[in-house]
């Protein structure tokens, strides 16, 4: 993945959000039984679609680097996690102030599906721990790659154990035999989801391109430093080497 | 932070929406700071090879302009 038509997806990105947010708040009908406060649904559903969608992916760039030894994939399979982590936040707030407003509870523990990403994201949360607790970098990035197919495989998994548990309040909303979601509310839904994905595509293509740029300026230092030029300066090339995987060997 | 939220539905919303907003700002923000550093490093960089790796006036050089665009 380069940083090639990042200006493009960045626009297309904007103008599909802010479609989907337009639309959100001034065409689809409001619901007769949950009324305004169901309008983060739109945010909140993609958001964890995304972010479970982005953990599976993570898991595959780990098993594409363990196949393949390239430490591309294993900078793909960190961001991926890295960015689902974070839309996990997101996640995890707008649900809250959704039970909050529907259920008079932030958070229910005896409800499957919250308790269920919730143990989802915190198994994620320990990536970082687990990744840096290991100097050796070939060692970090193949362990890192073990546990994102471990994980990854553990949330479709997850998920469908959701499904058939019986959900006490948590409404279920797609393929149920009451007949889902109206039509306007699903293309809507469908357009929010569709924002939400390019901004994860963006944000990943954008930090990829932060830790492709600061390997190429260390591979350069290191150049120059052979050469019997520069070396004065700690500073430089230090980006993204203290927690990341920067790309310096491609 | 969760008392500050009004009590009604419209409140919900509008906090949810900006949780969202303001993640949103801040990721970008850290990712921006990122890229500065990035420039910053390039320059001095830049500026070591131009003149011929004597550290002492490219790190004057490097302090007295501003770094061009990643």
């Amino acid at each position: 993945m380069s940083g090639r038509g990042i200006r493009q997806l960045s626009i297309a990105t904007a103008l599909v959000l802010f479609a989907g947010f337009a639309l959100v708040f001034f065409w689809v009908p409001m619901d007769a039984d949950q009324g305004f406060k169901q309008k983060i649904f739109y945010l909140h559903v993609p958001l964890a679609i995304v972010a479970l969608a982005g953990f599976i992916a993570g898991g595959v760039e780990g098993y594409r680097h363990l196949r393949s030894d390239d430490r591309r994939h294993d900078a793909n399979s960190y961001v991926f996690i890295h960015l689902s982590i974070i839309f996990g936040v997101a996640v995890l707030i707008t649900g809250a102030l959704w039970a909050k407003a529907s259920w008079g509870h932030y958070w229910v523990w005896n409800e499957p599906t919250l308790v269920s990403f919730l143990i989802v994201f915190l198994l994620y949360c320990t990536y970082y721990p687990f990744r840096y607790a290991i100097e050796d970098r070939d060692r970090q990035a193949r362990y890192a790659s073990v546990f994102a197919i471990t994980a990854g495989a553990f949330v479709p998994l997850n998920f469908m154990a959701v499904r058939m548990a019986d959900s006490l309040i948590h409404p279920r909303v797609f393929a149920t035999s009451d007949g889902g979601l109206p039509g306007s509310m699903m293309f809507t839904f469908l357009v929010c989801l569709a924002g939400i994905a390019l901004l994860w595509v963006t944000l990943v293509k954008l930090e990829l391109l932060g830790k492709q740029t600061s390997g190429q300026v260390s591979r350069l230092r290191r150049a120059l430093e052979a050469e019997g030029l520069g070396g004065g300066q700690e500073a430089t090339g230090t980006v993204g080497r203290r927690i990341a995987p920067n790309l310096e060997a491609q | 932070m969760f008392d500050a939220v009004p009590n009604d539905d419209t409140g919900y919303v509008f906090a949810a929406y900006m949780v969202f907003l303001v993640l949103l700002l801040v990721y970008l923000g850290i990712l921006g700071a990122k890229f500065q550093r990035i420039n910053r490093d390039i320059g001095r960089l830049t500026d070591e090879v131009e003149s011929g790796g004597d550290p002492g006036s490219a790190e004057a050089k490097s302090g007295a302009e501003e770094p061009t665009g990643v």
